[in-house]
């Protein structure tokens, strides 16, 4: 028997050395571990707040005029909710401190009998429970309607609406905007899934939905799309379409403290930067309206108020040089100057149009240029713009621009990046501590005394590593941007989340100073209920979280591990190959060349840590 | 190593055997980081080469390429560009799958920008689509070709190769077997010159080579089964009639040997798999042991229900959904209606019966079975989830004429229901939800899986039997008759090896009836989802299995084939643009495949060998008690 069980173990040892393990091996003994580091719970918890396609909403009777079926009227009732959302804008209850309205875009374009046609928008109320955390307020509107989720009514005011994306929150008062520029009623009524009623619209044909001066004239029904749009946010119905401010493939705008000045953002290739000026403080239906040419002498041109030039505005624009950017997205004024996220991409050129190139588009395009061939941009900034304009400028990660109303200048004030033309392929390891695509959202927020950029990303391709090799969905992130760094680089963005994959990350904004509210948008269809819906989701206590840094890596010393509770990373004090072990010391996850890692789905536990060199840490996450 | 020290430590807390084992480690570990070096370094060197075949041709075409007889010059530049992209390939396309799909070797169509404000179209570029063009010989083309040549250089340039792991070689020398048998072997990659044995020689001479970097890792006779299969699989190739390949023989002797033993090897030296490094979960499962393993797909990747639903109970409470009428608004109809288990889950008609009786359906109800492998479904792809699908099932006023809370009230009529979710969704504050109704649905159909046909386990070496005529007709579906370049194997339908993450369409112009040559106004996927309705996919639908196809007849999106004889006559004679009709952007080859009735007819015979539904039929015993007399009398599987 003893000889059997020697040479059975004989036989074992055997196997073992020519099965040897390369670096990492299957399974560890975890007594070799000795020291222990703790992974405190996050301050930060997540909350659902609204989920497109699960939860109900209340509607209003609505009426569709459809070509084949005839009208079709639907009575008050309710539905399920519209996915795809985009913008979210808070308006708090002046009376109740601790509640808050919370409207929610719905980017997309739907045939529906009881929302009505189009986009849309969903309202409902939140309050703050002593807890930290969100429940929904029951309400009954004007309309009679009770209950706590509400579609915004437009088909019976203003006409419907499309694509809704962004939009302004000031004062008390919202505006969506509709991006999707389209230009014939045969595109808009796309078969019979878009819009059906295509007859054409009369302003002021129906109340409140009059605009002074153009009551009585007659849109064609695609005509009728495109404008910012006010709606009164208690009372889920929309109020009018801003016809003043031109027809264009609007996304965002700001509000300036006098309650008299617009400042208006386009989403396209080329899209327009425009202003409007009110005669008195809060009436935006009187006042004059200007897009932006930076090298005009007023660097404005004026707009003249007819409906015939409004509704073309982006190419009237253009036609006359307007400054053409690469997709202006949303934006927000921080200290007195308008940041704006100006999205880029892949590939476009502007050869046929008569505006001029942004400056933000040349400092982008020198920045690239600079890593691309190792030396700088010799040439003037006349000649950078030419290439841009001659489409050699591959805009795939585009950047946050910084307009200064008191200059008119414009600026590129945070590059996308890193651009890696000159490197190896970004491997997921890379990812995403280093990485700024495509932002879209932009919003403000305060930790401890600092004002902090929040930065919403939403991906519009994987190409030229703007998702690391081996990923073959999207991955948006929301980061944050500590606003005293002069010159800021993508370096400096600090991770707060990420949504689900597939899903652009939209929305961000906060409820109050301890909760953000974010959107997770169009997530692909593979992910788990709720993440495979477009949701709106909370973050609760900041109000725990005094100050935000990143470590600083030292790699002289032995290998340590500092747990990030907020961001649920691990950092190591050098780079390094790392294998997490299960309690058991079976082999879960191998990074390669890593700084950090993100322990956020392991749960809690306790786990063990190798490095390349075989040392192991024991880290227990609470 | 620096490390020895360390390694010394660790000796003093364990015993004798593992002293063994840790030298050894120790001393293997210095070889792989010899080897994995020296795999980097080669890559570069390929990358290097690539970028200066392209360089060569490009400067050809532009300077000496302008008359015919310099043609054949062309073209044995273009070879050496295809050997340098060959060798490339396999570690580039594992590292960065967009970079090739999009800008190096794309299919030879147009694609749509992502994620774009406005449709916008990407024209086809790429290697595929220079293949096509040199192999059209025509000066003209030259123009086209150059600045396709640039812009391919220029995308190589930009794109350094990322650095490498020996995971990265073991996961993509074996994803580059699949990418062999699937895609090279079956003329995909080739769609102009179908010059793909000397791909294959390049991938494989590739595959070896980097293999012998390893030699020292790994069992030595393990080294050598893999080495000698190479070895054979390139003589093979090299000897045998490119007409008269046997693909089957290739699978069997060849490409599922080195599939497995590649496997045990990275198992035994510890190599980490996908799910140990990637962020999200593969389609492909590289723990499968054959291309033609059951498992070779997740089909979790392509099911939004989450894992701790996906078991016996909730596929069971799916189940009595599946097979009952009170979903419906006349209490008639159910799933099953249409999809009926001995039917393959379809109901063999060219259209069902519409709600109510009032006419028919707008296209056929297709089967079920293997349905999960698809990002996409219906036959214009306007769904991307069994969830979504389902949407549009109860909504249509020719199907459920429903609404979802409808449905759940006439479910909340059953005590025994009711049970059965808080049963199945025990930590649900409410587990009768409609997402819920969705999720056991989809679990069901998601069970749905018949991957073991006679043909399956003939290829997996299960069995040595399987009729000649089903195998000679395998090789014509991946040879002569061009089959396999739509439709893929192992699920046989248009999810796209090697990564098996996306789903196409095709254009094939199919007419009216099998006997009518006009093309049926139907234009699919160009009229579905409002941001693809664009030229290239107007009559465009998407690709079905062809398991099974045998008891899902009739055929194509309106059921107008009765037979699959009649759906191979058009096919032969390369569908629309074959016969004369105009079509634009017809996927579909329109030479004429020259297949004769007797190939035809072992091309069926293969098709009919992938049948299989074992296990799958049984309907639930009863369906579930309810109060709501409306329902009381209803009839398992609808009465219509």
């Amino acid at each position: 028997m003893v000889k059997k069980i020697t040479s059975l173990l004989f036989a074992g040892g055997l196997v073992v050395s020519a099965q040897a393990q390369m670096k990492f091996p299957v399974n560890i003994d975890t007594a070799w571990s000795t020291k222990t580091v703790w992974m405190p719970k996050s301050p930060l918890k997540y909350q659902t707040v609204f989920v497109g396609g699960v939860d109900t909403v209340q509607t209003t009777a609505t009426t569709t005029k459809d070509p084949v079926k005839g009208t079709i009227s639907s009575p008050a009732g309710k539905e399920l909710a519209k996915q795809w959302h985009d913008y979210i804008a808070v308006v708090k209850d002046k009376n109740k401190a601790n509640e808050g309205w919370v409207i929610v875009n719905h980017e997309m374009i739907q045939a529906n009998d009881k929302i009505g046609d189009g986009g849309g928008m969903t309202m409902f109320k939140l309050r703050k429970k002593s807890d930290g955390t969100l429940e929904h307020v029951e309400q009954t509107l004007t309309d009679g309607r009770k209950g706590k989720f509400f579609n915004v009514d437009f088909s019976n005011t203003v006409g419907e609406t499309g694509m809704n994306c962004g939009g302004i929150n000031a004062n008390g008062r919202v505006w969506t905007a509709e991006e999707w520029m389209q230009t014939s009623n045969a595109a808009i009524f796309s078969k019979g899934a878009g819009f059906r009623d295509t007859s054409d619209f009369v302003i002021g044909a129906t109340t409140p939905a009059g605009f002074p001066g153009f009551n009585g004239k007659s849109l064609k029904r695609f005509q009728n799309l495109n404008w910012m749009v006010e709606i009164d946010p208690t009372n889920a119905k929309a109020v009018r379409k801003q016809y003043n401010w031109g027809r264009a493939g609007w996304e965002g705008g700001v509000i300036m403290p006098d309650n008299k000045t617009v400042y208006l953002f386009e989403d396209g290739s080329p899209g327009i930067l425009g202003k409007y000026e009110a005669k008195t403080a809060g009436d935006f239906t009187s006042g004059q309206l200007y897009v932006y040419k930076h090298d005009a002498p007023t660097s404005w041109i004026s707009i003249e108020n007819n409906l015939d030039t409004l509704v073309n505005l982006n190419t009237v624009a253009v036609k006359r040089g307007a400054t053409m950017f690469n997709r202006l997205e949303w934006g927000q004024l921080a200290n007195g100057k308008i940041y704006i996220c100006e999205t880029g991409r892949d590939g476009f050129d502007y050869k046929k149009f008569n505006g001029v190139v942004s400056p933000s588009l040349i400092d982008g395009y020198k920045t690239r240029y600079k890593i691309v061939n190792g030396m700088d941009f010799s040439g003037t900034d006349a000649a950078a713009a030419d290439s841009v304009k001659n489409g050699k400028f591959a805009d795939y990660y585009g950047r946050v621009i910084e307009f200064d109303p008191a200059t008119n200048k414009v600026r590129s004030f945070l590059e996308g990046g890193p651009y890696t033309s000159t490197k190896n392929s970004l491997q997921q390891n890379d990812y995403p501590s280093v990485h700024l695509s495509n932002p879209d959202g932009i919003d403000f927020m305060k930790i401890g005394d600092k004002n902090y950029m929040i930065v919403q990303e939403d991906l519009n391709g994987l190409t030229y590593n703007r998702m690391p090799g081996n990923i073959t969905k999207t991955i948006c992130e929301t980061y944050l941007l500590d606003m005293t760094i002069t010159n800021p680089t993508y370096k400096d963005l600090i991770r707060l989340t990420a949504c689900a994959p597939g899903a652009e990350i939209t929305g961000g904004t906060m409820f109050d100073d301890a909760t953000m509210l974010l959107n997770s948008q169009h997530p692909d269809a593979s992910n788990i209920f709720p993440f495979n819906n477009s949701m709106t989701y909370a973050i609760n206590g900041f109000e725990a979280i005094s100050t935000l840094s990143l470590p600083t890596l030292n790699s002289d010393s032995e290998f340590t591990v500092f747990p990030n509770p907020t961001s649920r990373e691990i950092f190591f004090n050098t780079r390094t190959d790392v294998a997490i072990y299960s309690v058991s010391g079976q082999r879960i996850k191998v990074y390669r060349d890593v700084e950090q890692v993100n322990i956020e789905e392991l749960g809690a536990g306790t786990y063990f840590v190798q490095n390349a060199e075989g040392k192991t840490l024991k880290v227990i996450v609470e | 190593m620096k490390n020895n020290s360390k390694y010394k430590v660790m000796l003093l807390f364990i015993g004798g055997i593992s002293i063994l084992s840790l030298l050894s480690f120790n001393y293997l570990n210095s070889n792989n980081d010899d080897a994995i070096d020296a795999l980097n370094k080669r890559q570069i060197v390929r990358w290097e080469k690539l970028i200066q075949e392209t360089e060569n041709l490009k400067y050809f075409i532009n300077k000496e390429g302008k008359t015919h007889k310099k043609w054949n010059e062309t073209v044995s530049k273009y070879r050496k560009l295809r050997d340098a992209f060959k060798a490339f390939e396999y570690l580039g396309e594992n590292s960065d799958p967009t970079l090739f799909k999009m800008f190096l070797n794309g299919s030879p169509l147009p694609k749509m920008e992502e994620n774009s404000y406005e449709p916008k179209i990407i024209e086809p570029k790429g290697l595929q689509k220079i293949d096509e063009l040199i192999s059209e010989n025509r000066l003209e083309n030259n123009r086209q070709l150059y600045s396709l040549l640039v812009e391919f250089e220029n995308n190589l340039k930009a794109n350094k190769p990322a650095k490498l792991y020996e995971r990265d070689f073991f996961n993509a020398s074996r994803i580059e077997l699949i990418r062999i048998y699937t895609l090279s072997l079956s003329g995909f990659d080739t769609p102009g010159s179908n010059d793909f044995v000397n791909d294959c020689k390049i991938s494989i001479a590739t595959l070896k080579s980097d293999l012998i970097l390893f030699k020292n890792s790994i069992r030595e006779e393990k080294y050598y089964a893999c080495i000698s299969n190479y070895i054979a699989l390139e003589n093979y190739l090299i000897n045998t009639d490119i007409k008269k390949l046997d693909y089957a023989k290739i699978v069997r002797d060849y490409i599922d040997p080195l599939f497995l033993e590649l496997l045990t090897i990275q198992q035994e030296i510890g190599i980490e798999f996908p799910e140990e490094y990637l962020q999200f979960p593969s389609a492909i499962n590289l723990h499968a042991k054959s291309i033609f393993d059951a498992k070779l797909l997740n089909a979790s990747y392509f099911s939004r229900v989450p894992n701790e639903y996906n078991n016996k109970e909730v596929i069971d409470l799916g189940k009595f959904l599946f097979f009952d009428p009170i979903l419906s608004n006349d209490g008639k109809r159910a799933c099953a209606s249409c999809h009926q288990p001995e039917k393959g889950f379809s109901d063999q008609l060219p259209k069902s019966y519409a709600f109510n009786r009032e006419g028919y359906l707008d296209r056929n109800a297709p089967g079920l079975i293997n349905a999960i492998f698809s990002t996409r479904f219906f036959h214009d792809m306007r769904a991307s989830s069994f969830e979504d699908q389902m949407e549009h099932v109860v909504h249509n006023k020719k199907e459920f004429n429903s609404d979802y809370f409808s449905i759940l009230n006439n479910l909340k009529q059953s005590d025994e229901y009711k049970a059965l979710f808080t049963k199945c969704f025990p930590k649900e504050k409410e587990a009768l939800i409609f997402k819920n109704v969705q999720f056991a649905i989809a679990a069901y159909i998601q069970s749905l899986v018949g991957l073991n046909s006679s043909f399956d386990k003939y290829i997996r070496k299960e069995t040595t039997e399987l009729h000649p005529d089903a195998i000679e007709g395998f090789n014509l579906f991946m040879g002569k008759g061009k089959c396999a370049i739509c439709h893929f194997a192992p699920i046989f339908n248009g999810t796209v090896p090697p990564l098996y993450n996306d789903s196409e369409s095709e254009v094939l112009g199919i007419f009216e009836k099998p006997a009518i040559k006009v093309i049926d106004k139907d234009k699919g996927r160009g009229d579905a989802l409002l941001k693809e309705r664009v030229d290239f996919y107007q009559y465009a639908f998407k690709t079905p299995t062809i398991r099974n196809t045998n008891l899902t007849f009739p055929y194509m999106h309106h059921g107008e084939y009765k037979t699959l004889e009649e759906v191979m006559e058009f096919y032969n004679k390369g569908g629309a643009v074959g016969q004369k009709l105009i079509l634009n952007n017809q996927t579909l080859p329109a030479s004429r495949l020259q297949l004769s009735k007797k190939e035809v007819s072992k091309l069926i015979t293969f098709i009919k060998s992938l049948t299989d539904s074992t296990g799958l039929t049984k309907k639930p015993t009863y369906l579930p008690r309810t109060n709501d007399a409306k329902f009381s009398n209803r009839i398992m599987g609808g009465e219509y």
